[in-house]
C-alpha cells in the first residue's frame, strides 16, 4: 500500500499497526518501507502511541519499533519520541538501554534528553554504563561526574564496544587525563579483547605521556596478540614524530 | 457546527503541514539514490586512490608501506586467525583475480585452447520488441555465471576514472550506453571473523569470482556482436554505478549497502553498447538509518568512519573524491589499520545491522576453524 492509497491519517495508522503486528515473529522488513514512505504521519502516530506505557512495555513490538520504525520516522518526532519513552519510569531496562544508545548517537542534538538520563548514570549495570556514555556524547556539562561510571564501563562493560566507547571518551578528557591514564593502561594490559587493547595502543600514540609510552613499549614487547604488538610499534613510531 | 469547522480547520492545517514537510524532504540534500554533487566535483583519478598514493604520496603516513609488509612479524602460531594458514588462504583466494589478467581484457579473447575456430556471426538484433527479453537474458546469464545481484544503469561518465593507478589516462570507447553492475555476496561466517586474516579469504574469493563473472559475461556480450568492457575495481568507481543500477545505497561506512545483505557484497561491472533497459534506483531509507546509527563508526578499528550526524562535503585526503555529499571515510586511517593487521578488515561490514539481517556480526576465528574442520 503506498502513500496515495493511504492518505488519511486513520488509514495510515491502521496499516502501520497491521504491518507491525505482522512482523512479530515473522520478520519481513515491510514495516520499514511503509514508515519510510509515510515518515511524517508515522512519526506523529508513534509519538502519540509511546505516551502509553503499556505500548512501550510490549517486548514483542519493541524490536520492530527499534529496527524498522524509529530509524525512519520524521526528524520532528525522532528525539521527542525517544524522550517520551524515557519518561516512563518503569520501562524494561533493555528498552531503556536501547533508547539511551539511540539518543547517545545523536550527541548534542539530543541535549534535551539529558534531564531524563541523569538519574540513571550512577551504578554498574549496563544501563548505567550506556547512560554515562550517552551523556558524554551529548555534552553533559557536569562531565566530571560521569568519570567514575565511565571507568567502570572501561573495566567491566560486557560488550567490547562499551569498553571501546569508554576509552574513546576518556582519552579526550585532557583535563583529567593524568588521573584517568592508569585505568587506560590497565585496560591496555589486561582487557581480554585485543580490539580494545589495539585501540588504546593507537590512542597512546597521540598523547605524549611517559607512562603511556612505557605501557606501549610493554605492549609492543609482550602483548599476547600480534596486532596489538604491531599497533603499539606504530604508535611508538608516531610518538617519535611528536 | 462550530466543532465541525474546528475539525475541518485542524485537518486542513495538518494537511498543509504534511505537504510542507514532504516538500522540505524533497529539497533535502541526498546521499543516495540521487547523488548530490557540488561545483568541486570532478571525475576521480585512481592514481589518487589509497593504493595509488601509497606509492607516490610522501605526505601519507603509510607512504611506501604496503599491506603485507608486517605480515612476517604478525604471523603467530598461537593466535588463531593470524597464522600462516590464514594468511596463505587469504592470499590464495585472490589467485584467479590476480593471475587471470585477460579477465579484464577490453578485447574479445577467443581461446587458444579451442581446436575448432569460432564462426563469425552477425550482430544480434535488439529492438524495441525484444529489448525487455534481452535485458532479462543478460541478467539471467550473469547470474548463471555466479552473480547474486545484477542491475543495469545508463552509462555515466562521472564515475569513470580519469587515470588508472599508474597515471595512464582512461578513455571509454565511443558508443558505450550502459553498465551492468554485479554483486556477489561474501560468505558471512568468514566476514564475521573480521578483523582477522581469516576474513581476507572472503574478500579475495569475491575478487576471484568477479574475474570469472565479468570475463564470461563480456565474452557472452561480444558473442552477440557488441562491445563489452569487463572491470573489477579498475576503470570506474563501482559503488556509484551499483547505486545507479539499483543494487543499493551508500552508507556511513562509504560502502554500497544492500537491503538484504548490507555491505557484504563485492562489486564489479561490465560496460557495453548493447541496448538494454535500465533499472530504477532504490531508496530503502538507508541515509536516515545511518544518521541515527553509529555502530560502524564505534566499531571501526581505527576510527576511520565519521561520527558526524549529517553527511557533508567534507573530505580527509586526495583519496576522497571531492564534491560529493556523503560521509567520507578517512581511508588513510583505514589503510593504516590494514597494514598493522596484516591484511584487509571488514569490521564495518560485519557490524552493520543490514548485514545482520542475513549474516553474522562476529565469529571468533577459533570457532570458525573448529566448525570448518568438523565439517571434514
Amino acid at each position: 500500500m503506498n502513500t496515495n492509497e493511504t492518505n488519511s491519517p486513520a488509514k495510515i495508522e491502521e496499516e502501520l499497526f497491521r504491518l507491525i503486528q505482522n512482523e512479530i515473529g515473522n520478520v519481513k522488513f515491510l514495516t520499514e518501507t511503509f514508515v519510510h514512505e509515510n515518515s511524517y504521519e508515522s512519526g506523529k502516530i508513534i509519538f502519540n502511541k509511546v505516551q502509553n506505557e503499556l505500548f512501550v512495555q510490549n517486548l514483542l513490538i519493541f524490536p520492530v519499533l527499534f529496527n524498522q520504525v524509529f530509524p525512519h520516522i520524521d526528524n520532528e518526532f525522532y528525539i521527542p519520541t525517544l524522550i517520551e519513552i524515557l519518561k516512563h519510569k518503569k520501562i524494561d531496562p533493555r528498552i531503556r538501554l536501547q533508547v539511551t544508545r539511540l539518543l547517545g548517537w545523536k550527541g548534542s542534538e539530543a541535549k534535551e534528553a539529558i534531564p531524563h538520563l541523569v538519574d540513571y548514570f550512577k551504578g554498574e549495570s549496563e544501563v548505567n554504563l550506556f547512560t554515562a556514555i550517552a551523556l558524554a556524547e551529548m555534552g553533559y556539562e557536569k562531565s566530571n561526574e560521569l568519570i567514575p561510571t565511565m571507568l567502570i564501563a572501561l573495566k567491566k562493560g560486557k560488550l567490547y564496544t562499551t569498553r571501546i566507547n569508554a576509552a574513546r571518551i576518556l582519552i579526550r578528557d585532557k583535563n583529567n587525563l593524568k588521573n584517568i591514564l592508569p585505568n587506560l593502561i590497565d585496560a591496555l594490559e589486561n582487557d581480554q579483547d585485543f580490539r580494545v587493547r589495539q585501540k588504546i595502543a593507537r590512542y597512546f600514540g597521540e598523547i605524549n605521556d611517559p607512562s603511556a609510552k612505557k605501557a606501549l613499549t610493554k605492549a609492543y614487547k609482550s602483548d599476547s596478540h600480534p596486532v596489538v604488538r604491531t599497533v603499539a610499534h606504530t604508535s611508538l613510531d608516531d610518538l617519535k614524530k611528536l | 457546527m462550530k466543532i465541525l469547522i474546528k475539525i475541518t480547520y485542524r485537518l486542513i492545517k495538518d494537511l498543509i503541514k504534511m505537504t510542507a514537510e514532504k516538500k522540505k524532504q524533497k529539497q533535502k540534500l541526498t546521499v543516495t539514490p540521487e547523488f548530490t554533487l557540488n561545483d568541486d566535483f570532478e571525475p576521480f583519478s585512481e592514481y589518487d586512490s589509497i593504493f595509488g598514493r601509497v606509492k607516490w604520496d610522501k605526505s601519507m603516513k603509510a607512504y611506501k608501506i604496503f599491506m603485507y609488509d608486517k605480515v612476517a612479524e604478525i604471523l603467530d602460531k598461537n593466535q588463531v586467525g593470524y597464522t600462516q594458514i590464514d594468511h596463505a588462504m587469504a592470499i590464495a583466494s585472490w589467485t584467479v583475480h590476480d593471475y587471470f589478467r585477460n579477465a579484464f581484457s577490453w578485447e574479445k579473447m577467443g581461446s587458444p585452447a579451442n581446436i575448432m575456430p569460432g564462426t563469425e556471426l552477425k550482430k544480434y538484433d535488439v529492438n524495441k520488441d525484444n529489448i525487455d527479453r534481452i535485458t532479462k537474458t543478460i541478467k539471467a546469464v550473469t547470474k548463471s555465471f555466479g552473480a547474486d545481484m545484477v542491475g543495469i544503469a545508463e552509462y555515466n561518465p562521472n564515475w569513470v576514472y580519469t587515470e588508472d593507478r599508474a597515471e595512464t589516462a582512461i578513455y571509454m570507447p565511443e558508443g558505450i550506453t550502459a553498465v551492468i553492475a554485479i554483486g556477489t555476496i561474501m560468505d558471512s561466517d568468514t566476514i564475521s571473523t573480521s578483523p582477522s586474516m581469516t576474513q581476507g579469504f572472503a574478500s579475495g574469493m569475491g575478487y576471484s569470482q568477479m574475474a570469472f563473472i565479468v570475463s564470461s559475461l563480456a565474452e557472452f556480450i561480444r558473442g552477440l556482436g557488441y562491445t563489452a568492457i569487463p572491470t573489477g575495481n579498475d576503470t570506474a568507481l563501482s559503488i556509484p554505478i551499483a547505486v545507479e543500477a539499483g543494487l543499493g545505497q551508500v552508507g556511513r561506512n562509504g560502502l554500497l549497502t544492500t537491503k538484504e545483505h548490507g555491505a557484504r557484497v563485492r562489486l564489479c561491472k561490465v560496460f557495453t553498447d548493447i541496448p538494454l533497459l535500465f533499472d530504477e534506483k532504490v531508496d530503502f531509507g538507508l541515509t536516515d538509518y545511518c544518521q541515527r546509527c553509529k555502530r560502524c563508526a564505534e566499531a571501526c578499528e581505527n576510527e576511520a568512519i565519521s561520527f558526524d550526524n549529517e553527511p557533508s562535503f567534507k573530505t580527509y585526503s586526495k583519496s576522497n573524491n571531492k564534491g560529493i555529499y556523503r560521509w567520507a571515510v578517512n581511508v588513510d586511517k583505514c589503510y593504516e589499520f590494514w597494514v598493522d593487521n596484516g591484511g584487509e578488515c571488514s569490521t564495518c561490514i560485519a557490524v552493520c545491522p543490514f548485514n545482520a539481517r542475513s549474516g553474522k556480526v562476529f565469529t571468533d576465528p577459533a570457532d570458525y576453524w573448529k566448525k570448518r574442520l568438523a565439517e571434514q
